[in-house]
């Protein structure tokens, strides 16, 4: 017969495998790293040299968002503090600042807020690009979040490593798959600021307008049309951005260039309503209703969701009396 | 602060922004024509005028400076605007330094094995 001891030591392996699997499990459900499949999108990218020259701003409590609006801002060379900053983002009960209000403060500045694609891909493109990349964290839980922003300005995949500007920290380094899986729980959120005469490299068309458009509606039409030109340039063949240099242009008062853009839109791709129903309003602005014949005649019919912007314009170009039509005379 | 006092400050930042809006005059704005919503069609500078006073009203009752909200609200597109309106009570609002998320963290896990009770 076995001595009682040697039965409690059996068992005992046992009792601890259990512990094991406890804190493994707490482990994983705290690193979100069991399987990290945004560390897979990563795992053949080339590093990305620590950018040495992005200031450090130390923030005070709750007031990350300020400092790492604050890191980017200054990188690109604008003279701003976060407690600036902070009279423009930061919202004292939720002691945090919101996304949005990220985007506009940086408007307010005249840079073009890029929000990238939200592939790992794309945050290390941007630092390899010379960009820091300021980005949304969920430090805790899906269920319990804490929100946190961080400036990305380097990547080491051998090392599996990510450098911040976080916190109180100026070099704070991470290990890949923790901290991708909080950015993973943040949203995949991030952005870049870049001035309007400067898409990034990896920014697409749509991406562009969307980033731009803000500045139009909010009436600041310079920096808009600043931005629209440089995506002309870049994408010459894209419609759309032809047709935000007509609205912009439009709004400018400057019909002629307005009526220019436009055309090219509808060049380009003749079912761009938005440019169709812009040009013959471009007319209209200009006293000269039966220029737009042409674009009236062989319109067809539009797509359900744009009919009602249709038909009252040519309602409101039916009411028109050929005026002053200066391009006539 | 009283809901008299924060509808008013809405609806005086309502005005003053109804004052700033570029005039459109007709044509359909960039934003309107790139917002990837479903809701694109329902993008109209009315419902951005209602949204800014739900915006304002909001930063005004989370102790935002009135004298500060008008501009801020000034500042936000269309698209943000209504965004915003729809959900900025759920929307993240970063401001944790790093460490205090870490020590938020461990009492979490602590609290879910039991060996601090402080959340309840």
């Amino acid at each position: 017969m076995r001595p009682a001891h040697a039965r409690v030591a059996r068992r005992c392996p046992l009792r601890a495998l259990g512990r094991t699997w406890v804190l493994t499990a707490l482990w994983v459900v705290v690193t979100g790293c069991a399987t990290n499949p945004v560390w897979e999108e990563l795992r053949e990218a080339a590093p990305a040299p620590e950018l040495a020259a992005v200031p450090f701003f130390p923030q005070d409590a709750y007031q990350c968002g300020p400092a790492a609006l604050a890191t980017v801002l200054a990188h690109g060379g604008i003279e701003v503090t976060p407690e600036q900053l902070a009279a423009r983002i930061y919202v004292p009960t939720r002691r945090g600042s919101l996304q949005a209000e990220l985007l506009a403060a940086a408007r307010s500045y005249d840079r073009v807020p890029y929000l990238l694609s939200g592939s790992p891909e794309s945050m290390v493109d941007e630092v390899r690009a010379g960009r820091p990349v300021l980005l949304l964290q969920n430090l805790g839980f899906e269920r319990w979040p804490v929100w946190h922003y961080a400036v990305l300005v380097g990547f080491d995949p051998e090392a599996r490593t990510f450098l911040l500007r976080s916190g109180t920290e100026a070099r704070h380094e991470v290990g890949a798959r923790g901290f991708l899986a909080s950015w993973e729980r943040g949203g995949r959120w991030a952005m870049v600021v870049v001035p309007a005469s400067e898409p990034p490299a990896a920014a697409d068309a749509l991406g562009w307008l969307q980033a731009v458009a803000p500045f139009e509606s909010t009436g600041h039409l310079e920096v808009a049309a600043e931005g629209y030109e440089a995506g002309v340039r870049r994408w010459p063949e894209e419609a759309l951005v032809w047709t935000a240099l007509g609205n912009v242009r439009y709004l400018q008062q400057d019909f002629a260039g307005a009526e220019e853009a436009y055309g090219q839109a509808m060049a380009l791709s003749s079912g761009n309503w938005t440019a169709r129903n812009n040009l013959v309003r471009t007319f209209m602005a200009q006293g000269c209703p039966g220029l737009a014949g042409p674009w009236i005649g062989d319109a067809g019919s539009p797509p359900e969701g744009f009919a009602s912007t249709w038909n009252r314009t040519l309602d409101e170009l039916a009411a028109l009396h050929q005026g002053d039509c200066e391009v006539l005379q | 602060m009283s809901i008299l006092k924060t509808s008013m400050m809405a609806m005086l930042v309502a005005a003053m922004l109804v004052a700033t809006l570029p005039a459109h005059a007709g044509i359909v704005g960039t934003e309107q024509m790139v917002s990837s919503e479903a809701r694109a069609a329902a993008l109209t500078r009315i419902n951005s005028v209602l949204a800014g006073e739900e915006v304002a009203a909001q930063l005004t009752a989370w102790g935002v400076a009135p004298d500060a909200v008008a501009q801020r609200v000034a500042a936000l597109s269309d698209a943000e605007l209504q965004q915003l309106a729809a959900s900025m009570e759920t929307d993240p609002a970063g401001g944790v330094l790093a460490i205090i998320g870490v020590v938020f963290v461990v009492l979490i896990v602590l609290h879910l094995t039991g060996a601090f009770r402080g959340f309840r």
